[in-house]
């Protein structure tokens, strides 16, 4: 789908969820009256974290980060403590590239979210370690309270010089002083999240709730 | 370190350059103390980086920059390094030269002369699909595009007045590196573009696809209305030639050459 067809979906009140393989190209002309108008559900992983974080700041959508059907109701995670602690926000953020290609361009405020983070391995672990510091030099995660880390797809036994990517996200996100629960089953190839809807993530548990 | 003393200079070697952590040569507050303690020696008259400077990008808030504003040196490196050309000259106007030391060949010897002598360079490019004809003058700032683009809405305002420099082994990203750009404004005002080697494969690049720089760069950049010069050779390729940053500099689109101030004045 490029960006004249997702307009088109955008447009069409029979279509009432679109599933998306999204990039940065369609955020330039975007029509967001009929995104107003006729708001429906975005769902997708990867570059659609673009589609989902815009339109969240410019319109208030709540995206849908996964793949496959919406689940009604409030959902439910487990996951792993990596820094423990119990906090509630909005859980917002998506796929690390596009977040971290937004800095500066573009990026909603993260004040007060509890962010969410998954990745597809395009390159190595000095990619990820560049989007992280890069997000954090420029203050995109100030105010954020806490940390939910989901799939992040193709990094499965990389070790770079003794580094998983364990290592590079323990070594950033442990700077932050939230709480940060990793190993939770969202992201590509896992049924879809709301983005910007209330949460509760209680690291010390290590459970997420959503919605 | 040879080529260095072959020049009569007295290299010194970092306390913790050959440290390691991951893969970064150590930890961030030894690299930094490594580079701040050079920074303030008034003993050291260049900095060269060793190599490709994985993690510089970790350390450009802590760079002393009142002991660059007291005693300024260039700092010789390419790839990661980028990152600290950009946060001293963004801070000080410091001057720099991207490259590499001690690969012999052009590359040694355009380093030498811009450390050692005073005379504007001339580098002439070769043909390439993303030259845009015209002639800019501006500061010659940049380098890396991904070094680059990790300063948007974190410390590099727009680029009025200059002249940027982008080279980089493919990437899946570069159309989404110059769209950010483009969004952010960081080339709101910019005089032209120095591009480089956007051939050499990253092998950390999981799938490195169609060679997308050279389309995107047209396609983004060909339509700002200023000339581009492709085919400049410097970047991840073999005998690279090394320029200087944070200079005046002349590009001629038309005549396929660039024309800058040593790095040494």
């Amino acid at each position: 789908m490029n960006a004249a067809q997702l307009n088109e979906a955008l447009r069409d009140n029979t279509v009432r969820a679109i599933a998306l393989d999204g990039d940065h190209r369609m955020l330039d002309g975007l029509d967001l009256d009929a995104v107003r108008a006729d708001p429906k559900p975005i769902v997708g992983t990867g570059g659609t974290t673009f589609v989902h974080m815009e339109l969240w700041r410019v319109c208030g959508l709540v995206g849908y980060h996964g793949n496959g059907p919406i689940r009604p109701g409030r959902l439910h995670f487990t996951g792993q403590t990596k820094v423990p602690g119990r906090v509630v926000g909005f859980l917002l953020g998506g796929s690390l590239g596009p977040l971290r290609a937004m800095v500066g361009a573009g990026l909603p405020s993260l004040d007060g979210a509890i962010l969410l983070l998954t990745g597809e391995r395009t390159q190595g672990l000095g990619q990820v370690d560049r989007q992280l510091t890069h997000l954090i030099r420029a203050g995109a995660l100030k105010g954020v309270r806490g940390v939910a880390v989901g799939h992040f797809a193709g990094f499965d036994g990389l070790i770079d010089r003794d580094w998983s990517l364990d290592d590079v996200l323990t070594d950033h996100l442990s700077t932050l002083d939230v709480p940060v629960l990793g190993n939770l089953p969202i992201g590509p190839g896992r049924p879809p999240v709301p983005i910007g809807v209330p949460a509760v993530l209680d690291a010390t548990e290590a459970t997420l709730s959503v919605g | 370190m040879e080529t260095l003393a072959g020049w009569g200079l007295r290299p010194e070697l970092g306390k913790h350059a050959l440290d390691r952590r991951g893969f970064m040569a150590g930890s961030d507050a030894d690299r930094l103390a490594d580079l701040n303690d050079a920074l303030r020696d008034p003993g050291v008259r260049a900095i060269v980086a060793a190599t490709g400077g994985a993690g510089a990008y970790r350390i450009v808030d802590g760079l002393d920059l009142a002991a660059v504003r007291a005693d300024p040196k260039p700092v010789v490196g390419f790839s990661d390094i980028t990152n600290l050309h950009i946060a001293l000259w963004a801070a000080t106007g410091l001057a720099g030269v991207h490259g590499c030391v001690g690969t012999g060949g052009r590359t040694d010897e355009s380093c030498r002369r811009l450390l050692f002598e005073t005379e504007p360079i001339t580098v002439h490019a070769e043909p390439s699909p993303v030259t845009v004809p015209g002639r800019a003058t501006g500061v010659l700032v940049g380098g890396s595009a991904v070094a680059v683009s990790n300063f948007l809405g974190a410390g590099l305002p727009r680029l009025d007045g200059a002249i940027l420099c982008l080279e980089g082994p493919q990437n899946p990203h570069f159309d989404r590196m110059l769209w950010g750009m483009l969004r952010a404004g960081l080339l709101d005002g910019i005089r032209g573009f120095a591009i480089g080697d956007l051939a050499g494969l990253d092998p950390s690049v999981a799938e490195p696809g169609p060679d997308q720089a050279t389309t995107v760069i047209r396609e983004r950049l060909g339509g700002l209305g200023v000339p581009i010069l492709g085919g400049l050779p410097f970047g991840h390729r073999e005998d690279q030639v090394c320029l200087p940053l944070g200079v005046e500099a002349t590009l001629d689109a038309h005549a396929g050459s660039l024309t800058a101030d040593s790095a040494v004045c």
